[in-house]
């Protein structure tokens, strides 16, 4: 070291600091996106994530029209208010042409007849009253009277057109005033609680590098200015926070001012509020114990998502609101000045507005809100950066260690309940968001809701959605007690596989219990219906449990830097499979729908949990990671998938080319087409991947690697009796379900409503020209070669591979069983059975095939 | 050397093992053997890949070739059995935030198997040696350094496992507990457990260890008994010269 060099290090100023901390948190994002970049070309092959690039994209439109429609929001809550405020002065609020037609009726008595005068009323009253029964309540009869006899006694004078909105603002004291500003000051509280999105990154906000950063000679304001504006890259809420501004400046000078003010006044105002939402993070930081911390940032960022979803609903709602609540909301008005908007967009007292006087009073505003912020950090800092607290939390307390007898026998679940007592974040995180994000989904699903109250089977359809919803949020926090703590269960002979399940019967448990209250509820409310409501709950056990396996596959590891890394979307997408099929099921009371969401949801936990498995060892080590061995669950359904849809698909085309009167001509090609498409695929898919055609069609146990390699019609050479013995065994079992599927036919046919299903399919089966061979072209010559490849070849074989025994024999027979219709269930779930224990038993596919041809030949004969 | 030692009655058995992260070799080809009851140094600069190596013992990551073997078990394929073999204490232990010390003790009891209190009644005396008795019903997240070692330490020794993997067991630690920590792991080493831990003091591996392997740069640079090197680099050599010597590295001007 020369004097030289010591003599020129100098502190960094403000400014510069600011500078070099922002360029490395820009840095920092870049290089995470490079890493993720490179590891998925490591693991894939592809270079680019355009599912993440969309996903982003539709997440900031979305965002831009939150915003936007916030603006709206403030706008209808003055409109609500005008309206309140003309009512009370026993005025009509009405819209323009029923004013100009009422005048127009008032002037013009020679134009027309008093008859027709009168007719022209009424019908304007009619559909006005209509308007406002379904905005303020009330019947429409009575609003219709009310409006005639006003028109009839004073003519146009008690009526008044609606008001401007916000260009109406009068003065600071008035009601509507009121209701505009409480609508900003919840949008600008909306966009401080906003933080860096629901994805809490508690490690982080755990261990900050504020003592690292604070070692260093540079000015604490600059350091906390730097750290409060990295939400605005993160989060898209705050980039397209301008919208709001802009639209609402529109709205009162024109789309061009507004244009201007979206720079002028949004960009500062966006900033502002989320240097605020940061020092309000700061604050708990600085103030709050460890053990507090995370559940006062979750209880933020919770209001954050909860407010911003409820944007939308509140604003269809608003004159409703309103009107509820204005004897509550009255006194605030006489009480406070609420000169809030009027500031914010320029409002004059003489009623008129000053575009430059809001931008100067948001500038100021935004001025004061980041210099508030920064200063309140400084300040805190300056008392301490690990507060005054520590002393009195650091034993857990007596009572939060009494339950010590409740799950004893499971050291896991106990130790989840300690976390649930004891860190306050626990709640937050596990209850509080996956149920706001459940309620907000029912919300969306206002079918769900509004029949709730009228039909058993909509408040079951409810009870679903929120279960599922609530494990779908879940699931991927299922290490958040572990957190950085993971290394230890990482020492247990138990295996984080172990682990994973546990929790995920400890969520389907939570959420069993959530559904039972609402089920509980509908029994209490629609007793005549119980049974229905039980064989529901039986079906969300069923569902529950494999949502809950699924769910859990979507988990994240914090890194060590305490980012959780980002979930797949079609992974996220994958998990949801089946929820609405058992959903829709449930509310439209078709069960066999239900059975299909159940049968579905399971076999995708079974495809997920596949891929999972082959992943989860590599948590710590992403270089290492390897696709699961192929085929997989998933790929024999995305294949079972291609053929159901594609089969449809081509079937359309076909008919598009023989004639709508040769549909079931075009049925059968179209089968045969797919059918050997999609088997061509699947073929060229596993050869990519080192799995030889002929391995597809053995059952392969690693006893003759030589017997692999034969094609499959050419037997064992050595065995050929053996071969022989068992396709006569296909055939002859293929004949024996065959008669008891016709058995079983005869017996439904003494039911009557079933058997008026089968007259009418048979009927149909003889109108149409040429169905019934080609249905037998089908059922004979495509379907068991098809279906024994993709059901048996690729299904079964992958299930066994992750279930084994008779959970895959029974998940793949299902599987096939749902894809025809239900009266067949049980004789195709029979034969579905039958098939694979042949394939799994003879270590061929051939005598499965066999085996259907007979069984359909002997049903179609 | 080592590997005139019977591998059949090698404890901890690694053969060529090589473990890279995308293009960057963290070691390459390395082979050790350590038989049981010995207590063995692991000793190299830093990013010599010392964690490395024992994050693919405990079955964390896996093996880009080769395999590591613990008591005839593949540490990687067989990681869930080998964990009843294995007591690991991490270079920074960190702990569940919500939980005492002595919880997080009966947790871990729990869930490999043990009977919970007999565990607790067994470590009892080992807690006061440790002089973590005073502060075991606190939360764990608030010790310092050297209490979470400790805490670590007796995670790791919990289940009474026939192999302990401590990754630098003494940084952090006051002199006194430094000493206790040894003396420790040379009492273990008496009842047939096999140690291996990794340092940089390099005068506490010469007094307590019975074998060393010095790695540089993810390649095995020595190993073997430490005579066995004394008399292969010089018999006035030091341990400290030894590996001066092997993980010298050209200047960088």
């Amino acid at each position: 070291m020369n004097t030289e060099s010591r003599a020129s290090t100098r502190t960094p100023g403000f400014w510069r600091t600011l500078r070099l901390l922002l360029g490395a948190a820009r840095r920092r994002a870049a290089g995470r996106s490079r890493r993720r970049k490179e590891l998925l070309h490591h693991r894939s092959g592809k270079s680019s994530d355009t599912l993440g690039r969309l996903g982003l994209l539709g997440m900031t439109a979305f965002m831009a029209l939150l915003n936007s429609y916030a603006a709206y929001t403030v706008n209808s809550a003055i409109s609500a208010g005008q309206r309140l405020e003309a009512d009370r002065q026993g005025k009509f609020v009405v819209p323009g042409y029923f004013l100009e037609a009422l005048r127009g009726i008032e002037r013009g008595g020679a134009d027309f007849s008093k008859e027709r005068a009168q007719e022209i009323l009424e019908d304007l009253c009619r559909g006005e009253a209509r308007v406002r029964a379904i905005e303020l309540g009330g019947s429409e009869e009575e609003h219709k009277k009310l409006l005639l006899e006003a028109a009839r006694a004073h003519g146009s004078r008690d009526f008044i057109v609606e008001g401007d909105g916000i260009s109406g603002l009068s003065t600071a004291r008035s009601f509507p005033a009121m209701l505009g500003s409480i609508t900003l000051l919840w949008w600008l509280f909306m966009m401080m609680t906003q933080g860096e999105g629901l994805e809490l990154d508690l490690q982080r906000r755990r261990h900050p590098m504020w003592e690292w950063l604070f070692s260093h000679p540079a000015p604490p304001s600059a350091i906390f200015l730097a750290e409060m504006l990295s939400p605005i890259v993160a989060n898209p809420i705050y980039l397209t926070g301008p919208f709001f501004c802009g639209f609402l400046y529109g709205s009162i000078y024109g789309a061009a001012p507004g244009m201007a003010a979206a720079i002028l006044v949004g960009a500062p105002i966006s900033v502002a509020t989320a240097c605020v939402g940061k020092a309000f993070e700061i604050g708990i930081m600085l103030r709050f114990s460890m053990r507090s911390r995370g559940a006062m940032i979750g209880l933020k960022s919770w209001f954050g998502y909860a407010s911003m979803v409820s944007f939308a609903p509140i604003a269809l709602a608003m004159p409703q609101i309103v009107r509820t609540l204005e004897g509550f909301l009255r006194h605030f008005a006489a009480l406070l000045p609420w000169p809030w908007l009027g500031w914010f967009v320029g409002a004059r007292p003489d009623g008129s507005f000053s575009f430059i006087t809001g931008v100067a009073s948001c500038w100021l505003a935004a001025v004061f809100m980041i210099a508030g912020g920064v200063w309140y950090s400084v300040w805190g800092a300056r008392r301490g950066l690990a507060g005054g607290f520590a002393k009195a939390d650091l034993a857990p307390s007596a009572l939060s260690a009494a339950p010590k007898t409740l799950f004893r026998k499971n050291p896991l679940y106990h130790k989840e309940l300690l976390w649930f007592l004891r860190d306050r974040g626990a709640i937050v995180q596990t209850i509080l968001i996956p149920l706001t994000i459940a309620g907000y989904q029912l919300i969306n699903l206002r079918g769900i809701v509004s029949g709730a109250q009228g039909s058993w089977n909509y408040l079951a359809g409810a009870a679903i959605v929120v279960g599922t919803y609530f494990l779908w949020v879940l699931g991927p926090k299922s290490l958040a007690s572990e957190g950085p703590a993971l290394w230890l269960a990482l020492t247990w002979p138990r295996g984080l596989e172990g682990i994973l399940k546990s929790k995920a019967r400890l969520w389907s448990l939570i959420a069993t219990g959530m559904v039972a209250l609402i089920l509980a509820y509908a029994i209490f409310r629609f007793p005549q219906d119980a049974w229905k409501v039980l064989l529901t709950g039986i079906g969300w056990l069923a569902f529950g449990r494999g949502m809950a396996e699924k769910s859990v596959t979507l988990v994240s590891t914090p890194s060590s830097s305490g980012e959780p890394e980002p979930i797949p979307k079609g992974r996220q997408w994958a998990a949801s499979l089946g929820m609405l099929t058992f959903g829709i099921g449930i509310v439209t009371q078709r069960w066999q729908i239900a059975v299909m969401g159940i049968v579905y949801s399971w076999v995708t936990a079974a495809a997920m949990w596949q891929n999972f498995r082959a992943r989860l060892p590599f948590l710590y080590d992403p270089w290492s990671e390897k696709l699961p061995p192929p085929p997989t669950v998933m790929h024999a359904m995305i294949a079972i998938s291609a053929l159901i849809e594609g089969g449809a698909v081509v079937t359309g085309v076909c008919a598009l080319f023989v004639g709508a009167e040769n549909i079931a001509w075009a049925q059968a090609i179209a089968y045969g087409i797919c059918a050997a498409a999609v088997a061509m695929f699947v073929s060229k898919f596993l050869v990519d991947r080192g799995v030889a055609p002929g391995e597809v069609l053995c059952w392969r146990n690693g006893v003759n690697p030589e017997l692999e390699t034969r094609l499959w019609w050419s037997g064992d050479g050595t065995r050929g009796s053996r071969f022989a013995a068992s396709m006569a065994v296909g055939v002859l079992a293929g004949a024996a379900l065959g008669l008891l599927a016709r058995g079983y036919i005869a017996l439904l046919l003494h039911f009557p409503a079933l058997a008026e299903t089968i007259h009418a399919s048979q009927e149909q089966m003889a109108k149409v020209q040429g169905l019934k061979l080609s249905y037998g072209l089908i059922a004979i010559a495509f379907a068991p070669f098809a279906e024994e490849y993709l059901f048996r070849g690729l299904l079964f074989r992958a299930l066994d591979r992750e279930w084994g025994g008779w959970r895959a024999v029974a998940a793949s027979a299902a599987l096939f069983a749902i894809y025809h219709p239900p009266m067949a269930w049980l004789p195709v779930g029979l034969l579905g059975t039958a098939g694979a224990l042949l394939f799994k038993n003879t270590g061929r596919l051939a005598p499965a095939v066999i085996l259907h041809i007979a069984y359909n030949t002997v049903v179609l004969i | 050397m080592m590997e005139s030692l019977s591998s059949q009655s090698a404890l901890v058995e690694l053969s060529h093992v090589t473990k890279s992260f995308g293009a960057k070799v963290a070691l390459d080809d390395i082979s050790v053997s350590i038989p049981p009851g010995q207590i063995c140094g692991l000793l190299g600069p830093n990013g010599a890949g010392k964690t490395t190596l024992f994050r693919l013992l405990m079955g964390i990551l896996k093996t880009t070739e080769g395999a590591l073997f613990i008591d005839g078990r593949d540490a990687f394929d067989e990681r869930v059995e080998v964990k009843r073999l294995v007591g690991f204490l991490p270079d920074e232990p960190v702990f569940y935030s919500f939980l005492s010390g002595r919880e997080i003790l009966e947790l871990s009891a729990g869930m490999h198997g043990l009977d919970v209190k007999a565990t607790m009644d067994r470590v009892a005396p080992l807690i006061a040696r440790l002089r973590l008795a005073d502060d075991i019903n606190f939360y764990a997240e608030d010790y310092s350094r050297g209490m979470k070692k400790k805490l670590g330490l007796l995670l790791a020794m919990l289940h009474e496992p026939r192999l302990l993997i401590l990754d630098e067991p003494t940084n952090g630690l006051d002199v006194e507990s430094t000493h206790l920590f040894y003396d420790l792991m040379v009492e273990e080493s008496g009842r047939g457990v096999t140690v291996l831990f990794s340092t940089h003091l390099m005068d506490h591996v010469a007094r307590i260890c019975s074998h060393a392997v010095i790695i540089n740069e993810g390649r095995v640079m020595a190993k073997g008994a430490l005579n066995e090197l004394r008399s292969a680099f010089g018999e006035s050599s030091s341990l400290e010269d030894i590996f001066l010597k092997l993980t010298a590295r050209p200047s960088q001007k």
